[in-house]
């Protein structure tokens, strides 16, 4: 999808007052002093910037009941070096899916990769269009390498689902 | 981790370097790595910390690294076209 989004605020915090002016902190520690101060209400405005650009949307919301999207960003190889990005087609890196130049697939015009650290929120009035589609071999892959970016320990889960299944399979024979 | 210890006169490696790991690759991929004992020191010290829960970020390489900066900086991402946008 293409969408806007914001990069993440960081220090120095740019924060809008009541009046529209413009305050500079250089760490959150002075920012929340000055809303203790009340001089910044605690709901405050942040200025953050916002590029569109495109992101892999990672749920369907066919209800619309949940209005934000969990999303990743994409990023072209063309800042990496020809080595790089030869092992980034290769495949060799765990946090990194490669997008190959398929703009009847993806709708990108270049070649691509999903950063599975780069996980970000999208509010459906964020989306402009539909880019692409991964086909479902990628979004599954994609779902093992973020569940492991995001330190979600599946041994469990898959230990008692393999455990279910034999049971199954034994109370079948 | 088990710990095999080999002589130095026995095996041919390039000098370790203090903050330096020098993967060894085998058909373009990494087979081997080779870091110094101060590393191996922080390796092992990590280890007993977080046991088999290794968070994931330790195991982030330097490319994966660079991407992420690219990604999250939106250095180096597709320009969103309008007026293909207004042409679909």
């Amino acid at each position: 999808m293409w969408a806007t989004t914001t990069f993440q605020p960081e220090a120095p915090f740019r924060v809008m007052r009541a009046d529209g002016s413009i305050a500079v902190f250089d760490t959150v520690h002075h920012l929340a002093e000055a809303i203790g101060q009340h001089k910044i209400s605690i709901a405050h405005t942040f200025l953050v910037d916002a590029k569109i650009r495109p992101v892999v949307i990672l749920q369907g919301r066919p209800r619309g009941a949940l209005p934000e999207y969990a999303a990743l960003k994409l990023t072209r190889l063309a800042k990496l070096t020809d080595d790089g990005r030869k092992r980034v087609r290769q495949g060799l890196y765990p946090d990194l899916l490669y997008l190959a130049e398929d703009a009847g697939k993806y709708g990108l015009p270049t070649e691509n990769a999903i950063d599975v650290n780069s996980l970000v929120r999208v509010h459906r009035d964020a989306i402009i269009a539909v880019a692409g589609r991964l086909d479902s071999a990628e979004i599954t892959t994609l779902g093992h390498k973020l569940a492991a970016a995001l330190d979600i320990d599946l041994r469990g889960p898959i230990r008692e689902g393999v455990v279910a299944h034999l049971e199954a399979l034994r109370q079948r024979d | 981790m088990k710990t095999r210890t080999v002589a130095a006169n026995d095996v041919r490696i390039p000098d370790p370097v203090s903050g330096e790991v020098v993967v060894v690759e085998r058909y373009g991929r990494p087979y081997a790595a080779i870091i110094d004992t101060d590393a191996l020191d922080m390796f092992l010290r990590m280890q007993a910390v977080f046991g088999e829960h290794v968070p994931h970020e330790m195991g982030v390489s330097d490319l994966e690294l660079t991407v992420h900066r690219l990604a999250e900086s939106g250095e180096d991402t597709e320009e969103f076209d309008y007026a293909a946008f207004l042409a679909r």
